[in-house]
């Protein structure tokens, strides 16, 4: 693993602070304004104009506004189209929508780094989107103006088109296009003070496509003359590809060609179905080495040891813990969660046609300027002549950020000189994720003699998250930027997110963290550090408020005193939730409480326990993700998210000698639509900037759930999957 | 060569009697909305209807479907008119939507057969799963569905 120093750039860390504000916004926004910047800027084609890289209107009045932001589910393309389009006093139905390719302007503003994921894409792009789409309409504006003779004052916009302050002329959109796109892009301008009423749920552009079979993701591309690719990689992670029978390979029907990888082999065929076959068949012999890693010992072994001797990196240190501790009550216990997969429905898959000196590549992204990059470290091509055209992508939860199946794919659209799409089968999927590392937390506390905590000391023990996904233009050359770079150990806080910046009042606090190396791949994966660590923190403050013989609610309330934002979603929750009221016969409630990704949510869950069968009744969820831009939006995401938090109590993804063990979902089992209960979502009116909600949902569902459990039965759950404390869901 | 009969047109396909029908569907007739999901008829995302039947087609050798009645998410209905589809736009329920082809023929397939469909009905036909976790608006969409059809 390298670890590599970040480059000497000015504001680097201001960058990569993750909680970093656009500053500066007027130089962002400039940059983020200079049409078709970079080589690769949407379709200029003749018939349409560019009103900032954001903006294309045709001849013909149409409107397209491009998305940097792909598209997985989480609303973000309708939410960022529909502020555009308020600002051309457009309804969202008069609107097209086309992804961008890759393009400086698209990058994100705060790290400089055009991807999709972290829950940013409405912190780091809504108020850029009603910027450039007012600067549009200014343009569109001011080219009719002069056209009429008349001063900008009193021409206003409507229905596609724009009005003479007379009252009776008009020109539409189309007309004065060409002329708009000549004028200097407005630096400040100015924002509709008359927005439709926020708050409205917008009906998103891409479900009709998504009822009928017509939605195109990654794999449903076709291009003419187009070959399909399956893979095979060594079922033990580390493990070399030694011997193949390439012949009787070849000699297999629709079998095009054979091509051997560093841990693998591509078999090229003129259906999927038959390169799948031939490769199954295929009599692959892999190398004796390979990881030795086991997850049933690694965490007595490995995880334990380094969790008592380290080292460690101080993440946060707040007063003195260790002084408080002495001599008070106090309490301590450890905690572990497993690896994850991603598991997203589509597996991973990629399109690529690489001939005459260009590249064109067809993939369900999240990572568009590291696919861009890679393209361009394996085809040898300059950036401009590299394209991507990005699909629909049929679930991400951070997966599809990285881009090892789009090299994958360009060694075989390469050797082939023909379009090859390659899919990996879900056994490939789930035996070369990146998971999210298993982790090892041992958290202590120290209460006051009213049963306050004055202290917490929190150790965790975490692969890192980083070593894919840490943007690759904030690092030094690297050759392959698919290769795993640790960045810089204050930088590389997922691990601990949520923990280092807690809401609850407590005076003396320590924070540190053993960076693991393991020979499993690691990366993001929805909720990142903040579903793991909330987790540990919430089941704890619980095992704190027991202690202290408090209500779980009373007790969190007397320590948020220094913030309202927590404070408001544990109350709304509380009233929602009627937790003053009894539970029903049988059942009991648990709470928890999460400051995650730009917004505050607050959950209760209402359990009951059967003959270890653990039935999860109601979800109350109460979300403040500030200013609310759509409730339908952002409710999905919330239940949706709920459901991604309960499925993570019952799944995990175990390795013996280096070998994944859940191949596939007959044993690696989300939740299904009979274990789900019902959720309730409700939002705290709020006035802050908008947070995002991809991943908010997920975080305080398993404490909630696990504190209603030891309220029902006494029993503790300290460490996921359910399943090690004897329980499933019913 | 192997005569189907795909959403009511006639087709000849040149293919191996073992291999799914989902890839028939896919590769040979271009039928997309057709997902692969798992190739173990676990997750259900390759759901069609065969003589009326929900079926996992992943698992599902086209030998087998040979003169039966196929019907694919295309052939569902015209311009997205099957309540089903009404319904699922009206409650918004699709999020990433790779689930939701095989999610609406099996529920279209339940309804065929319970047309009030209870929630332990619900319970125990859906097992197709959604990553996503859109199982709130499917219940809630399988019950306007069902309204609509009456």
């Amino acid at each position: 693993m390298n670890t590599v120093k970040l480059r000497d750039r000015s504001n680097a860390a201001v960058r990569f602070t993750r909680r970093a504000v656009l500053r500066g916004g007027a130089l962002v926004l400039s940059a983020a304004i200079i049409p078709g910047e970079g080589h690769a800027a949407p379709n200029p084609a003749k018939e349409t104009a560019s009103l900032t890289a954001w903006v294309r209107i045709g001849r013909d009045g149409s409107v397209t506004v491009i998305a940097s932001q792909s598209e997985m589910g989480q609303g973000i393309s309708t939410t960022l189209a529909a502020a555009i389009a308020d600002e051309l006093y457009l309804p969202l139905e008069k609107v097209a929508i086309a992804f961008a390719p890759f393009a400086p302007a698209y990058r994100d503003p705060v790290y400089n780094w055009m991807f999709t994921g972290n829950s940013q894409g409405t912190s780091s792009f809504y108020q850029l989107m009603r910027q450039m789409g007012a600067a549009a309409r200014e343009m569109l504006v001011s080219a009719a103006a002069a056209r009429w003779g008349v001063s900008v004052d009193g021409v206003t916009l409507g229905n596609g088109r724009i009005a003479h302050p007379d009252g009776r002329r008009t020109l539409s959109f189309g007309a004065v296009a060409a002329d708009a796109a000549k004028l200097p892009v407005p630096t400040a301008p100015k924002l509709r003070d008359d927005p439709p009423s926020p708050g409205g749920a917008l009906r998103r552009w891409d479900i009709p496509a998504k009822v009928d079979g017509s939605a195109e993701f990654g794999i449903d591309v076709r291009l003419p003359g187009m070959l399909l690719a399956a893979v095979r990689r060594a079922p033990r992670l580390g493990s070399k590809l030694e011997k193949h029978d390439a012949d009787s390979l070849k000699s297999r029907p629709g079998v095009v060609t054979v091509l051997e990888i560093s841990d693998g082999l591509i078999v090229v065929a003129r259906t999927y179905w038959q390169a799948k076959r031939a490769l199954e068949d295929a009599n692959l012999v892999w190398s004796a080495a390979g990881s030795e890693f086991s997850s049933a010992t690694a965490f007595d072994q490995v995880y334990a040891q380094r969790l008592s001797s380290g080292p460690f990196f101080t993440h946060l240190e707040k007063g003195s813990a260790s002084s408080a501790m002495d001599g008070a009550t106090k309490l301590e216990a450890t905690y572990q969660l497993p690896f994850e997969a991603h598991a997203t429905m589509e597996p991973m898959n990629c399109t690529a046609h690489v001939a005459d000196g260009r590249c064109e590549i067809w993939a369900p992204t999240q990572g568009v300027e590291l696919a861009q990059a890679v393209a361009a470290q394996v085809t040898g091509l300059p950036p401009e002549r590299i394209i991507i055209r990005r699909t629909l992508l049929g679930g991400g939860f951070g997966r599809r950020l990285l881009a090892d199946f789009v090299k994958q794919t360009l060694v075989a659209a390469m050797a082939v000189k023909q379009p090859v799409k390659l899919i990996w089968s879900r056994e490939e999927d789930m035996t070369h994720d990146f998971y999210r590392p298993a982790v090892l937390h041992r958290i202590a506390g120290a209460l006051d003699s009213s049963g306050s905590a004055v202290a917490l000391s929190h150790r965790v023990v975490s692969p890192s998250q980083m070593l894919y996904i840490f943007p690759r233009s904030m690092l030094g050359d690297i050759k392959d930027w698919t290769e795993a770079v640790a960045p810089p150990e204050k930088f590389d806080t997922m691990a601990v997110e949520g923990i280092i910046e807690q809401p609850y009042d407590i005076a003396n606090q320590l924070v540190e963290q053993h960076r693991l190396e393991l020979d499993i791949p690691t990366s993001v994966w929805r909720t990142t550090g903040h579903g793991p660590n909330n987790f540990v923190l919430e089941c704890f403050v619980d095992e704190l408020a027991a202690a202290a013989k408090r209500d779980p609610v009373a007790y969190r309330r007397s320590m948020l005193r220094s913030d309202r934002r927590a404070l408001n979603v544990l109350d709304l929750v509380a009233v929602k939730s009627g937790w003053d009221r009894r539970s029903p016969s049988g059942a009991a409630r648990g709470v928890a409480l999460a400051k995650a990704f730009g917004g505050y949510v607050a959950a209760v869950a209402e359990v009951s326990v059967r003959n270890s069968r653990l039935s999860v009744r109601r979800l109350t969820m109460a979300v403040d993700c500030g200013r609310l831009l759509d409730p339908g939006i952002a409710a999905s995401n919330i239940q949706g998210g709920a459901v991604w938090g309960l499925s993570a109590m019952q799944t995990e993804i175990t390795f013996e000698r280096g070998r994944p063990m859940q191949l596939n979902f007959d044993a690696f089992e989300p939740l299904r639509l009979g274990q789900t209960p019902a959720i309730e979502v409700h939002f705290v009116a709020s006035d802050d900037k908008p947070g995002g909600t991809g991943e908010l949902g997920p975080v305080p569902v398993p404490a909630a759930v696990c504190n209603a459990v030891y309220a029902a039965t006494g029993q503790r759950i300290r460490a996921l999957p359910i399943s090690r404390a004897g329980l499933s869901f019913a | 060569m192997i005569k189907l009969n795909v959403n009511g047109r006639a087709a000849t396909v040149d293919a191996d009697p073992d291999t799914p029908l989902l890839w028939v569907l896919r590769e040979h007739l271009g039928l997309t909305g057709t997902k692969y999901g798992c190739g173990i008829a676990a997750c259900g995302a390759c759901t069609v209807h065969v003589d009326g039947g929900a079926v996992r087609s992943c698992s599902f050798p086209v030998g087998e479907a040979k003169d039966r009645k196929i019907t694919t998410i295309e052939g569902l209905s015209h311009n997205r008119s099957h309540p089903v589809q009404k319904a699922w736009i009206a409650e918004q329920v699709p999020q990433c939507g790779y689930c939701q082809s095989g999610m609406i023929m099996a529920v279209a397939a339940l309804l065929a057969e319970k047309p009030r469909p209870t929630d332990a009905d619900i319970d125990a036909a859906i097992t197709n799963i959604c990553r996503c976790g859109t199982y709130q608006r499917i219940r809630k969409a399988i019950h306007v569905a069902a309204g609509f059809s009456q």
